[in-house]
C-alpha cells in the first residue's frame, strides 16, 4: 500500500517534470537548440504571476494568462536577440550564452523578490484532495499532470501530423535545405522557441502553485526536465512524458525507502538508463542519409 | 521572354571567388546543361540562384524581377527550385512528407511579375505518378532509400513547389549506371511539361542529349554558351577541360 501510494505520488510528480520538459523536448529533443535558461524562464514566469497577483491584486486568472503571453513574446525575443545570432555557430556558444541568462535571470529575481520561498496561492484548489481507495490524490498535481498530458500530446500530434511539424522536424534535420524547399527556417526556430518558452512559464506557474519557489530554483528544474528528456529519448514527446513519469515515481518510490535520498535515487535511474539505453527507453530510430 | 537573367553575377566563399561575372539567360522551357570541372563553381552558381548563397556583385532576374535579395525560401515560392548535389533529403521524414515539407503553405508570395511565370502543373499526385517508385515507399523514412530512390524524392520534392525554373545538380552522383538511366527517364515527363531547366551533369554525351543548350563554366567562368545543335563534343570537352583557345561568348 505504501508502495502503490508512492507510485501514485510519484506519478503526479512526473507531471510536474513532464511539464517543465515539454517545452525542452521541443527546444532540445526536437530542434537540437540547447536552453540553459529554460528553468530559470519558468521561475520567471512563477515570479511574475505571484508579482502581479498578489502584489498588485490583479485576478488570478488574469494574471496568469498576461504571464503566459508575456513568456510567449520573450521567447520570441530570446530567439530573435540571443539564439539566432549563435545559429551555425559551434552548439558551445548558444549554451554559453544562455547560461549567462539563467544567471542574470536568477539573480534578477533574487534582487527584486528577495530570495525567501513564496507561492502562488490558489485558494482551496491549492489544497484539496480526493481519496481514492485510501490512496489520497490532490486535484491541484492531478490537473498539473493533465495539462502536461495534454501539451505533450499535442505536441506530439503536432509534430506527426500537420504541416508545421513537418516543417519543424525538416529544420531540425537540415536547416539550409529546409530553405531550399520553401520552409522559413528563421521563422520555425522562432515559433519553437516562442512555444517552448511559453510552456516553461506555464510549468513555472504549474510549480509555483503546488510548492514553494525561490529565485534560483531554475537550474534545479532544467535538470529533471533534461533527465527526462533523456530518458524518454531526444526527439520523442511520448518519451519525454515515459521519462517524467520514471523520474518523478524513482524519487518518490526512493523517498519511501530513504525520505533524504529520493532526488539522489532520481539521478541514479537516469545515470542507469544513460548506461544501458543511451539513445533513451522510446528513441526515434534516427537514420542518417 | 526571358525566365532567368543572371547578370555580373560574382559569388564568393569566404576569400575565395567561385563565380566570376557570369551571365546567363534561361528562356522558359529551355533545358541548360551546365557543365564544367570538379571546383568550377557550378554548384555555387546554382545556390547562388536558389538563393541560399548571397551574391557579392551583380544580379538575378527572374521572369524580369530582380530577386537578388529575396531569400532562397521566397525564392522558392517565386518559381525557383533546386535539388542539391548529394540530393540532402530529410532522414527522419518519410518519402512523403519529404514532399509534403516541398508543398508552398499559403498563398504564393511573390510579385506579379513571377505570379504569372509558365509553370508544369505540378503536385504531390502528379509527383508520385511521374516517380511509381515514390508511391510504393511513400512510408519509408528517406534515410533508408537506395541512391536512387532518394534521388527520385528529391527531384519530387522540389517538384511539388511547381516550380517555373528547376535547377538540378549532379542527379547520376554516386548512382548505378541503371539507376541513372531511371532517373533519366523519370526526368523526361518533367523535361516534356515545361519547366526550364539548368541541370549540371559530368557526363558530356548525356547533357548533349538531354538539353536544348550547353554552357561551359571554367573557374568561374563561362567559357562556351552554344545550343545543342551548333555543339561539338571535341570543342566542349576542349572547353570543360580548359585546353585549346576559349573564346568568351
Ligand atoms: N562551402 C564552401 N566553402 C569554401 N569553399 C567552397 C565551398 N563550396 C565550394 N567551395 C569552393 O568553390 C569552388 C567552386 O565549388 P563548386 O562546388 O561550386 O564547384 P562545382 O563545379 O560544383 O564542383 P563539383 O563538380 O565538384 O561539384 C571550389 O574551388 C570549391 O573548393
Ligand atoms: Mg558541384
Amino acid at each position: 500500500m505504501r508502495l502503490l501510494d508512492a507510485v501514485v505520488q510519484g506519478c503526479l510528480l512526473g507531471g510536474q517534470y513532464a511539464l517543465f520538459a515539454a517545452g525542452l523536448s521541443l527546444m532540445f529533443g526536437v530542434l537540437k537548440v540547447v536552453n540553459l535558461a529554460h528553468g530559470d524562464l519558468g521561475i520567471l514566469a512563477a515570479f511574475a504571476a505571484i508579482g502581479l497577483a498578489a502584489g498588485a491584486g490583479l485576478p488570478l486568472a488574469l494574471a496568469v494568462g498576461v504571464v503566459l503571453v508575456g513568456m510567449l513574446g520573450i521567447g520570441a525575443a530570446l530567439h530573435a536577440g540571443l539564439l539566432a545570432r549563435t545559429t551555425g555557430a559551434l552548439p558551445q556558444i548558444s549554451m554559453i550564452a544562455t547560461f549567462g541568462l539563467s544567471v542574470v535571470i536568477g539573480n534578477a529575481l533574487q534582487e527584486v523578490f528577495s530570495a525567501d520561498p513564496r507561492a502562488l496561492d490558489l485558494g482551496w484548489f491549492g489544497t484539496a484532495g480526493v481519496s481514492l481507495g485510501g490512496i489520497s490524490v490532490g486535484l491541484l498535481p492531478a490537473a498539473v499532470l493533465a495539462v502536461a498530458v495534454l501539451a505533450l500530446t499535442g505536441l506530439h500530434l503536432a509534430l506527426t501530423r500537420t504541416a508545421f511539424g513537418r516543417r519543424v522536424r525538416a529544420t531540425a534535420d537540415d536547416p539550409g535545405t529546409a530553405a531550399l524547399v520553401g520552409v522559413d527556417a528563421r521563422r520555425t526556430y522562432l515559433v519553437v522557441t516562442a512555444l517552448a518558452v511559453g510552456l516553461a512559464g506555464l510549468a513555472g506557474v504549474a510549480y509555483a502553485a503546488s510548492s514553494l519557489v525561490t529565485p534560483l530554483a531554475g537550474p534545479s528544474r532544467l535538470i529533471f526536465a533534461f533527465e527526462a528528456v533523456v530518458i524518454g529519448g531526444l526527439g520523442s514527446l511520448w518519451g519525454t512524458l515515459l521519462g517524467a513519469m520514471v523520474l518523478g515515481v524513482a524519487q518518490s518510490v526512493g523517498s519511501v525507502v530513504d525520505p533524504s535520498s529520493g532526488v539522489l535515487v532520481g539521478h541514479l535511474v537516469f545515470l542507469m538508463v544513460l548506461a544501458t539505453r543511451p539513445a533513451g527507453l522510446l528513441a526515434r530510430a534516427r537514420v542518417r542519409a | 521572354m526571358t525566365l532567368l537573367r543572371v547578370e555580373g553575377l560574382v559569388v564568393r566563399h569566404g576569400l575565395l571567388t567561385a563565380v566570376r561575372e557570369v551571365d546567363l539567360a534561361v528562356a522558359p522551357g529551355e533545358v541548360v546543361a551546365l557543365v564544367g570541372a570538379n571546383g568550377a563553381g557550378k554548384s555555387t552558381l546554382l545556390h547562388a540562384v536558389a538563393g541560399s548563397l548571397p551574391a557579392a556583385q551583380g544580379r538575378v532576374l527572374l521572369g524580369g524581377e530582380d530577386v537578388t535579395t529575396m531569400p532562397a525560401h521566397q525564392r522558392v515560392r517565386a518559381g525557383i527550385s533546386l535539388v542539391p548535389e548529394g540530393r540532402r533529403l530529410f532522414p527522419s521524414l518519410s518519402v512523403l512528407e519529404n514532399l509534403l515539407v516541398g508543398v508552398p503553405g499559403g498563398s504564393r508570395a511573390a510579385g506579379p511579375a513571377t505570379s504569372g511565370l509558365p509553370r508544369g502543373g505540378w503536385d504531390v499526385d502528379r509527383v508520385l505518378d511521374a516517380f511509381p517508385v515514390l508511391a510504393r515507399l511513400r512510408d519509408r523514412p528517406a534515410g533508408l532509400l537506395s541512391g536512387g530512390e532518394q534521388q527520385a524524392t528529391a527531384i519530387g520534392r522540389a517538384l511539388v513547389a511547381d516550380p517555373a525554373l528547376l535547377l538540378l545538380d549532379e542527379v547520376s552522383l554516386g548512382l548505378s549506371p541503371a539507376a541513372v538511366d531511371v532517373v533519366y527517364a523519370s526526368l523526361e515527363a518533367v523535361l516534356a511539361g515545361g519547366v526550364a531547366v539548368v541541370l549540371v551533369e559530368q557526363d558530356i554525351e548525356r547533357a548533349l542529349r538531354t538539353a536544348t543548350r550547353i554552357v561551359c563554366l571554367l573557374e568561374g567562368r563561362v567559357t562556351r554558351d552554344v545550343a545543342r545543335r551548333d555543339a561539338d563534343r571535341a570543342e566542349i570537352t576542349r572547353a570543360y577541360f580548359g585546353t585549346g583557345t576559349e573564346v568568351p561568348s
